[in-house]
């Protein structure tokens, strides 16, 4: 049972591979299976881009299935997660012997390579960046090279070359393009007409059944901590079940007053959704991961993982956000989020539970949001500090007061001392330089290689005080190309 | 002799890496992506996971019994000696004898057909130890009184009288900055590939900068001659100094496992075990008094320089050195004593990184004119001008070496003026006195690197070139490529001297059986000597192509010329391949060696007296940056760089190693952070906790322009200057306009004495520091 093979496209090429081992990742199946040695590991745990691939899946949509190519970090993806998928590498941008790809022409003419090593991922998030947006600015591009180091160059090279292919070409007619129809139909076919492997559940009654049948079981979503397990640690967690196939939990609703999104939504359409009613988070939201990761990650990952430093979580909880859970027998419960979490990296799920979906609620009069995130470099790093202000202001004073951080316990948890503090005081610069003062009773945060407990208690006083300042328009805060990085509020 | 040129020239001078097109496809092999043959196996490295100890007991039972597994190694299986230090220090075993004295010290080599199964096996292996305190910091170094240990010979470096001008100085300061390390982060990683040949010979494929320092080693390990042995390396993704010594281990152990196997064996740590076994750039802490004048003008300075050099010395005399050569950056000191303490500690042996120590040194000359600046309350480009090197006088280094080429003063003036500094630099001060979250900061700091190995005897070269009787051209050097174009650079100087197109050249994998007794490409070495070792191969070639064509055509050697047309001989013109066909035929020799030394160059370290340098580099940058003082996170909002690379061998390429090392820099002095715990374990050994810039990181505006009409003025090859590590230094520009930047909290009452890196927390805390000192002061 468990050896039924994998059905895929690679470079166009039908695949039909039944791995000897439960794990085996896409990138050492594309260098040791196939010999395709152009993708190349430079860190083993999604951080580098060295081993950025593209990965076409489907979507459905109301009007039926779309094929969207995304980029993804191969190294710690599993091959039954693309399971049919369309996986593309660097070698399928040109032949042997043939012209280059654009992309590749505009990186060799600004110069944009010289070890040459992480050169390949860089082409594959350009092209990601390329397939996916119509126009590009120097600010899009270094969003999506935020999962890509390159120590040679100095980046200035390869952002050229990414603005230069945009100026040059509106489409580019390449294989990919081609033949997108062709590898659709292709891909439908496996997905409708051919028994799905025995751990990727095709729809959410096949994944109930299987954790039904495995109560130990590993649910794999994303797969962009668990990578690391298996990398890393070398742990082989027993019974993985690779989720991404499973629709019912990627649906995004809209009601009135909330907007309910499938546990298995990536941060990508995460982002995309909550833009809307949420602006302010837009811009925190590009700070999770490098666009790689948001492409993989997903919201029940981040909530299921229960790390005191999960990004998502401080806003979710600041939100009010309730968890739906679903257990095998289709027993559901729903637990305000705040709740799940109950000390480091234990949470209330059982083993034969799992979750649904997150319901957020959508913005409420009198509503002061902001985000923060503090980390040793901004982009693509883990928090020192993450923090998310909720306020509901009414005639100058705060009504109501929800103040979640994370990186400062073992959990992501509110500032309850300093909520109560705030309650009923006047939106004024003293009411937040007081209330800092509270902040030492909610919190004794570590000391660790990302930050001293002095840094992450000075911080979380300190951002009280910015969330007031940067209502007045004089104290924005830092801008990179004519924006303002996070910490956007409501009265911008 | 014919060196006249004619016909349309072809311009070398913009020539894109010649590598390109095959990274960017995927193409291009690097050592993990050659096809193994089915018996080939991998090891993998076991290593200590206590910093300070002896080992008791390991227990290989477990491993041993895992399928797959085919031999484990320790260091009792090593055939020949049991010590990979680079100087010849024998205190860098391979493997772990009984001591370990660092985290990630090897212990062990696991061998399987598989990397997964060596790497699992790897874990299984259970070691006791008897553990010892281990001395992490420099700090605790220095405080371990009575054991105060030095890994090598420190240095002294002294002129005048340091004592005497201290007194008579009217204003002092004693003071202190700590500089933190950095890992290489090449984003290829650690690789060997050993394959074993007929008759106990061996040939190694490594990813080093030193291959002739691999073939050693593998020699002396397996106690075979150094002729028994040949290592080859195409290319590296990255190396940065930290594949010049650190690649002899994988390569040593890969080749012990081979021999012993009679396997092909391939030994590639995973990333995090990379970082913790290898070495890094070394953290310094240095303490100085310096004597000035009333108007910033330094009389006396003394300094002490400690580096953590960790468990053994590598390269850390040299690196030491250089550091101490780098104190005066551009500024002349009358009376100086300069003294390096290369400490033990138990961390892993630190190793050479691109500027070898310069980069730190160079940070301690700077911050002192920056608190000097503070102190006067001045420009601290105001007391850098009073304190640049004068040409005819002024000019003797510390070291006494005269400086012949300083161009410090026209560069600075140039950029000051093309950057708008004074203008800009007033209005971040009135900006400032406005804003009160974000505060700016700008500044303008100089670079000049001396160019040379300190140790005399590296600053050799040779080339070899082949012409077949086709016309094509190969050409091998001891040099080797890692990213940085010397491959590019080398080919367009022997298509010039032949005036053959760039692509007729076909430079092959550098090889210790081709060219023997390379040195290690680095000290931005690489070009100066490999091209110079090239052209003069080259010019042998040709000077026996025009001897032959003036005796075959009986026409003067003087009209014989190599042209882009082909070569003219009298009013006959032949082209490169059709002389190279009747010279073969004739039997002329098509092939020859190079070879290049640099001259003029000595160095005595007992008396701390020499012209260890050929030359220097030069350049400056402004930065500008913003600062968030709430949480201490910054935005690098504009950087103008002015280089000299002398005559530009490759513009592109130059341009390309500027914005690289400037950015690299950055890196080092902002965002990369090395933690070790209290137990001396490294925490920060992967991506995800190890920062290096991103895209999102660089200036939002960075301009980079070359030095016009600045050939250098030795006869270096086509008047060129090295490039390779000048350029990283740039970076402390944007260091200081961060500390500016937290000092205007005080109204740049004091100076922040920022150490480096500067994090958000560093910068955050110093802020701290500085209203704290304010207000006591007030009270």
């Amino acid at each position: 049972m468990k050896n039924q093979p994998i059905k895929f496209y690679l470079n166009n090429q039908y695949v039909n591979y039944a791995p000897e081992k439960e794990y085996i990742s896409v990138l050492d199946y594309l260098r040791l299976n196939e010999e395709l040695t152009g993708t190349k590991e430079g860190c083993g745990e999604g951080d580098c881009g060295a081993c950025t691939v593209l990965l076409g899946s489907l979507q459905k949509t109301p009007s039926g299935f779309w094929l969207k190519y995304e980029s993804i970090n191969s190294c710690i993806r599993f091959l039954p997660s693309i399971h049919a998928c369309h996986l593309v590498s660097i070698e399928h941008l040109s032949k042997k012997g043939e012209l280059l790809h654009p992309i590749q022409e505009e990186m060799k003419n600004a110069n944009g390579v010289q070890c040459g090593f992480c050169t390949p991922g860089i082409v594959m998030s350009i092209y990601n960046l390329f397939l996916n947006n119509d126009f590009t600015d120097r600010k899009k591009v270094e969003e999506s090279l935020q999962g890509n180091l390159c120590r040679c160059t100095g980046y200035g090279p390869i952002i050229n070359a990414a603005k230069n292919v945009f100026e040059k070409y509106k489409r580019i007619k390449d294989e990919l393009y081609i033949s997108n129809k062709k590898i659709k139909e292709k891909l439908i076919a496996i997905r409708e007409k051919e028994p799905f492997p025995y751990s990727v559940p095709k729809d959410l009654k096949a994944f109930k059944s299987f954790i039904r049948k495995n109560k130990n079981n590993t649910i794999i979503s994303g797969a962009t901590d668990v990578g690391l397990w298996i990398n890393k640690e070398l742990q082989r967690p027993k019974n993985p079940v690779f989720i991404s196939h499973v629709d019912e939990l990627k649906i995004i609703k809209m009601s009135k007053n909330f907007i309910t999104v499938g546990s298995s939504v990536t941060y990508t359409k995460l982002l995309e959704s909550l833009k809307p009613f949420y602006p302010e988070l837009t811009e925190y939201l590009k700070r999770i991961g490098g666009e790689q990761i948001r492409n993989m990650g997903t919201i029940g990952g981040n909530i299921a993982n229960a790390s005191p430093i999960g990004d998502m979580l401080p806003p979710l909880i600041a939100l009010k956000s309730e968890i739906k859970i679903s257990n095998a027998e289709s027993q559901i419960r729903n637990i305000q989020m705040e709740d799940f979490f109950i000390k480091y990296k234990v949470k209330d799920l059982k083993n034969n539970e799992f979750i649904l979906s997150v319901k957020i609620p959508k913005p409420t009069k009198g509503l002061v949001f902001s985000n923060y995130k503090v980390s040793k470099r901004r982009d693509e790093d883990i928090s020192s500090v993450c923090a998310s202000f909720y306020f509901i202001i009414n005639r100058g004073y705060i009504i109501e007061a929800r103040l979640v951080f994370g990186g400062m316990a073992e959990v992501p948890k509110r500032a309850k001392h300093t909520e109560n503090f705030l309650l009923g005081k006047p939106w004024t610069e003293d009411s937040f330089a007081d209330s800092a003062k509270k902040i030492e009773e909610d919190f004794q945060p570590i000391s660790d290689a990302r930050a001293s407990q002095e840094y992450r208690v000075l911080v979380a006083k300190n951002l009280l005080k910015k969330v007031f300042l940067q209502k007045s328009k004089a104290c924005r805060g830092l801008m990179r190309h004519g924006k303002l990085l996070v910490g956007r509020t409501n009265f911008d | 002799m014919g060196n006249y040129s004619w016909g349309a020239p072809i311009l070398t001078n913009n020539i894109i890496h010649d590598s390109s097109e095959k990274c960017l496809t995927g193409d291009a092999l690097y050592i993990d992506d050659i096809s193994l043959e089915k018996n080939a196996c991998h090891g993998y490295i076991g290593f200590s996971s206590v910093a300070h100890g002896y080992i008791l007991d390991i227990d290989f039972s477990l491993a041993m019994k895992t399928p797959g597994v085919l031999d484990i190694i320790s260091y009792k299986e090593l055939p020949g000696s049991n010590d990979i230090s680079p100087t010849g220090k024998n205190d860098e075993p391979i493997l772990s004898d009984r001591k370990v004295n660092y985290y990630g010290q090897p212990i062990f080599l696991i061998v399987a057909t598989t990397r997964e199964i060596a790497r699992t096996a790897s874990k299984l292996v259970k070691i006791k130890y008897e553990e010892l305190k281990p001395i992490v910091t420099i700090r605790a170094a220095k405080n371990d009184i009575g054991n105060l240990k030095f890994v090598t010979e420190p240095l002294r470096l002294k002129r005048g009288n340091f004592e005497k001008a201290f007194k008579k100085s009217p204003k002092k300061l004693v003071g202190e900055v700590e500089i933190g390390g950095q890992d290489h982060f090449y984003l290829e990683g650690h690789v060997a590939l050993a394959i074993p040949k007929e008759g106990g010979e061996i040939r190694v494929l490594s990813s080093t900068q030193h291959p002739s320092e691999v073939q050693h080693m593998v020699a002396k390990t397996l106690d075979l001659p150094s002729s028994s042995v040949e290592v080859a390396v195409r290319r590296m993704g990255g190396g940065f100094g930290g594949k010049e010594t650190q690649s002899n281990l994988f390569a040593v152990l890969a080749s012990v496992a081979a021999i012993r196997l009679g396997r092909t064996v391939k030994i590639r740590p995973d990333r995090d075990d990379d970082m913790i076994i290898t070495g890094k750039r070394h953290p310094f802490l240095a303490k100085y008094e310096v004597g000035f004048e009333e108007n910033g003008k330094i009389n006396a300075l003394k300094a002490t320089l400690s580096a953590q050099c960790g468990h053994s010395a590598d390269l850390s005399g040299p690196i030491t050195d250089r550091a101490l050569f780098h104190v005066d950056n551009c500024y002349y000191i009358p009376d100086i004593l300069l003294e390096s303490e290369p400490l033990f500690t138990n961390t892993v042996s630190n190793t050479a990184f691109r500027g070898f120590g310069g980069p730190q040194g160079m940070l301690v000359g700077e911050r002192v004119i920056e608190e000097i600046a503070f102190s006067i309350a001045k420009d601290p480009l105001e007391v850098r001008k009073i304190n640049l090197y004068g040409i005819d006088k002024k000019n003797i280094t510390p070291y006494h070496q005269k400086i012949r080429d300083n161009i410090s003063r026209k560069i600075i003036s140039e950029l000051e003026k093309t950057s708008g500094y004074k203008k800009r630099r007033r209005q971040i001060i009135s900006f400032n006195k406005k804003s009160k979250l974000i505060k700016k900061g700008i500044s303008l700091t100089p670079v000049k690197f001396g160019i040379s190995f300190t140790a005399t005897w590296y600053n050799q070269a040779g080339a070899l070139i082949n012409i077949y009787n086709d016309g094509s051209v190969l050409l091998n050097h001891g040099g080797t490529e890692m990213g940085q174009g010397l491959n590019t650079k080398v080919s367009s100087i022997v298509s010039e001297v032949f005036c053959i197109p760039f692509e007729h050249i076909k430079i092959t994998q550098t090889e210790t059986s081709k060219i023997p007794n390379t040195s290690a490409t680095a000290a931005s070495s690489g070009s100066d000597l490999n091209g110079k070792a090239a052209e003069r191969a080259a010019l042998t070639l040709k000077d026996r192509l025009i001897k032959f064509a003036s005796k075959h055509f009986t026409v003067p050697q003087e009209f014989i010329s190599f042209g882009y047309s082909g070569v003219l001989i009298g009013n006959k013109l032949l082209s490169f391949s059709e002389l190279v066909s009747l010279a073969y035929k004739e039997r002329v020799q098509l092939s020859a060696l190079g070879f290049y030394k640099t001259p003029n160059i000595y160095w005595d370290r007992a008396k701390g007296k020499g012209a260890p340098f050929y030359y220097f580099s030069y350049g400056a940058a402004v930065s500008e940056v913003s600062l968030d003082t709430l949480t201490g996170e910054y935005i690098l909002n504009r950087t103008d760089i002015l280089h000299d690379v002398g005559q530009t061998l490759n513009e592109f390429i130059d341009i390309g190693q500027i914005e690289g090392g400037f950015i690299q820099g950055v890196g080092w002095l902002t965002s990369e952070e090395l933690f070790w715990d209290d137990c001396g374990r490294l925490k920060t050994h992967a991506p995800s906790t190890y920062k290096i810039p991103l895209a999102s990181d660089t200036p939002e505006t960075l301009n980079i322009s070359l030095l016009q009409n600045s050939p250098n003025p030795r006869p270096t090859v086509k008047r060129s200057k090295a490039v390779g590590e000048p350029p990283f230094m740039l970076s402390i520009s944007v260091f200081e306009a961060l500390s500016m930047a937290a000092s205007s909290v005080v109204d740049y009452s004091r100076c922040p004495n920022l150490s480096a890196p500067a994090t958000p927390e560093n910068l955050l805390l110093t802020i701290e520091k500085l209203k704290r000192q304010n207000d006591a002061k007030r009270i």
